[in-house]
């Protein structure tokens, strides 16, 4: 269905391809004459989710080195470092140490998650901004 | 993540996020399997805080759950799993239509469900879809590639007939569809998902320009061309619908946006004004065949004329604004007016010549340049990495004084405009890819 609208200078155009609300009027009611159309879905398709299972967690950190590990986002390792100082305030007996990741924030660096599975650690990652 | 990659290893983790970004995390730890990964959310923002503010985030609550963020930690790395924290499977496939319902109504539906700019759209009926995909000989089953947001987030695909429903949105003339196809198949997406607020630009060469009746002379860049605009919109469109982007918070983070994203810059050479030779053949492609490129930047600025005493100094200056970065992220564009000045008069006998210029004269204090908190972010790793020049100006001393733009190949020129006066624009935007127009048609 098509809608008009009263220009400035009273010509009569239609509204092509706009909803009345867009310009705060009143909606027209549906009727059964109106005409429906069939129009094809514009989405592209998104992969299938993996099934993905997180690592088992023990119940306490007892005998695990918690690594701080920065990506390099600003003012990462800073947060990082007060975390690590007051987690070992709050937890005396608990190892830790603080790691930069290799390369941009996005780049992979299988040798430090190597290292910290081989050192039977946990992660504690800072992300974002 | 990362973080996503550790816990596959069996290392448990506790990512630190801040809580501006927890649409964005949650979203892409579900699309990875973890849906229930143990997020610990701090205060916005952490850069720019003094180490006495980020400590008291450390010392503080968590901004979603109220409860000390060391304590938040702690459960998130040994609190064992339940049930719930299994992933499971969901449901993503996109139907072909859209529940019949009346143009009033699919109107609404488009903008709510964010498939728009937010300006009107034409529906992609498939009577208009069909005489669309007439313009093209690929079968509309055709995979034209796949595209992300950014680099940390998931591909989504796409055929001929996707492509050609967002261009029937955007207002394209069944003519314009090979370039959107070739558009669609560099597989860079016109609304990148940096924080940083990137636009896309549009560079069309060869016969095609003419043929669907382009405009690269006076207000080439505005509009006032039906193919220039409806080009640069289904781009833009596309790359919102078929790139999986776009959803602002979770696949579109731009802290401020663009608005050249609305249209991207689309806009063809001028060809026949222009002393050089055109950008697609110093890319490779023969002069008669018809080509689009790519590029990504943020803003412009803008100087008129080609002083005779002082251009040197006054084009350094132009671009002493643009922050390094690995793309080289300058682009020429010239109205034909300045290229003859600089041909004729400077003896600028090529485009190369011109980059090289600006590549030697574009300098900045070694001590500035690692200070940039992109560079920091995106080429010391390089540099640390041994990779050149970057390892060897890592080395240099503080008042060393070091390209700004690392490659002179990096420096495109595009020949634009008119000719009603010599004002021209250093485009803060690098160069992506070339596609050729002539295998989509």
């Amino acid at each position: 269905m098509t809608h008009y609208q009263k220009g400035v200078d009273g010509e009569v155009f239609p509204m092509i391809g706009v909803p009345r609300e867009v310009y705060g009027m009143t909606s027209t009611k549906r009727t059964t004459t109106e005409k429906k159309l069939v129009v094809l879905n514009p989405r592209g398709s998104p992969p299938p989710i993996p099934m993905a299972s997180m690592a088992a967690r023990s119940g306490s950190l007892a005998g695990k080195t918690v690594y701080f590990v920065d990506v390099r986002f600003m003012n990462g390792d800073i947060l990082l470092k007060e975390m690590e100082k007051a987690f070992l305030k709050a937890h005396p007996d608990a190892r830790t140490a603080f790691r930069q990741k290799r390369g941009g924030y996005a780049e992979d660096d299988p040798q430090l998650w190597d290292e910290i599975k081989a050192n039977n650690g946990v992660m504690v990652m800072a992300i974002g901004h | 993540m990362h973080c996503m990659t550790v816990e596959k290893l069996g290392v448990p983790t506790a990512p630190i996020v801040t809580h501006v970004f927890r649409d964005l995390v949650e979203a892409v730890a579900f699309k990875g399997g973890m849906a229930k990964l143990r997020f610990v959310f701090v205060p916005h923002p952490v850069g720019g805080q003094p180490p006495s503010g980020l400590r008291a985030y450390a010392l503080g609550s968590d901004s979603l759950t109220g409860r000390p963020v060391l304590d938040e930690i702690n459960e998130a790395l040994a609190k064992p799993l339940t049930k719930e924290d299994e992933a499971a499977p969901t449901d993503r496939s996109v139907p072909r239509l859209v529940e019949p319902d009346t143009e009033e109504h699919l109107h609404r539906l488009f903008l709510e469900k964010g498939w728009t700019d937010g300006l009107p759209v034409v529906l992609p009926t498939a009577r208009k879809v069909a005489e669309m995909l007439s313009a093209t000989s690929r079968r509309p089953d055709e995979v034209v590639g796949r595209m992300r947001p950014t680099q940390t987030q998931e591909d989504w695909e796409y055929t001929v007939e996707k492509v050609a429903v967002n261009a029937v949105m955007a207002g394209a003339e069944p003519s314009f569809f090979p370039v959107i196809l070739a558009l669609a198949a560099t597989q860079e997406t016109a609304l990148h998902s940096s924080t940083s607020s990137f636009a896309s630009m549009a560079v069309v060469n060869g016969p095609i320009r003419h043929e669907i009746g382009m405009n690269g002379g006076i207000g080439a860049l505005g509009p006032f061309n039906h193919a220039n605009a409806s080009i640069g919109r289904a781009y833009s469109l596309l790359s919102r619908n078929l790139g999986g982007g776009a959803v602002p918070g979770i696949t579109y983070l731009a802290s401020q946006g663009n608005p050249l994203t609305y249209n991207g810059l689309c806009f063809p050479e001028n060809e026949e004004r222009s002393p050089w030779e055109p950008f697609h053949v110093s890319r490779g492609f023969r002069s008669d065949e018809s080509v689009v490129s790519v590029f990504r930047g943020r803003g412009m600025s803008h100087l008129l004329d080609v002083r005779s005493k002082t251009w040197r100094r006054q084009f350094t200056d132009l671009v002493t604004g643009i922050t390094p970065s690995p793309g080289n992220n300058l682009t020429l564009l010239l109205d034909p007016l300045v290229a003859r000045t600089l041909k004729e008069r400077e003896g600028f006998d090529t485009k190369a010549r011109l980059s090289e210029w600006f590549h030697e004269n574009s300098r900045v204090l070694a001590e500035v340049y690692w200070d940039y908190q992109l560079v920091i972010n995106y080429i010391e790793p390089q540099a640390r990495k041994g990779v050149e020049p970057f390892a060897s100006w890592l080395k240099a001393p503080g008042d060393a004084l070091i390209p700004r733009f690392s490659d002179p190949r990096g420096i495109s020129v595009v020949v634009v405009g008119g000719e009603t006066n010599a004002y021209w624009f250093a485009a803060e935007f690098a160069y992506l890819a070339s596609r050729s127009i002539d295998e989509w048609r």
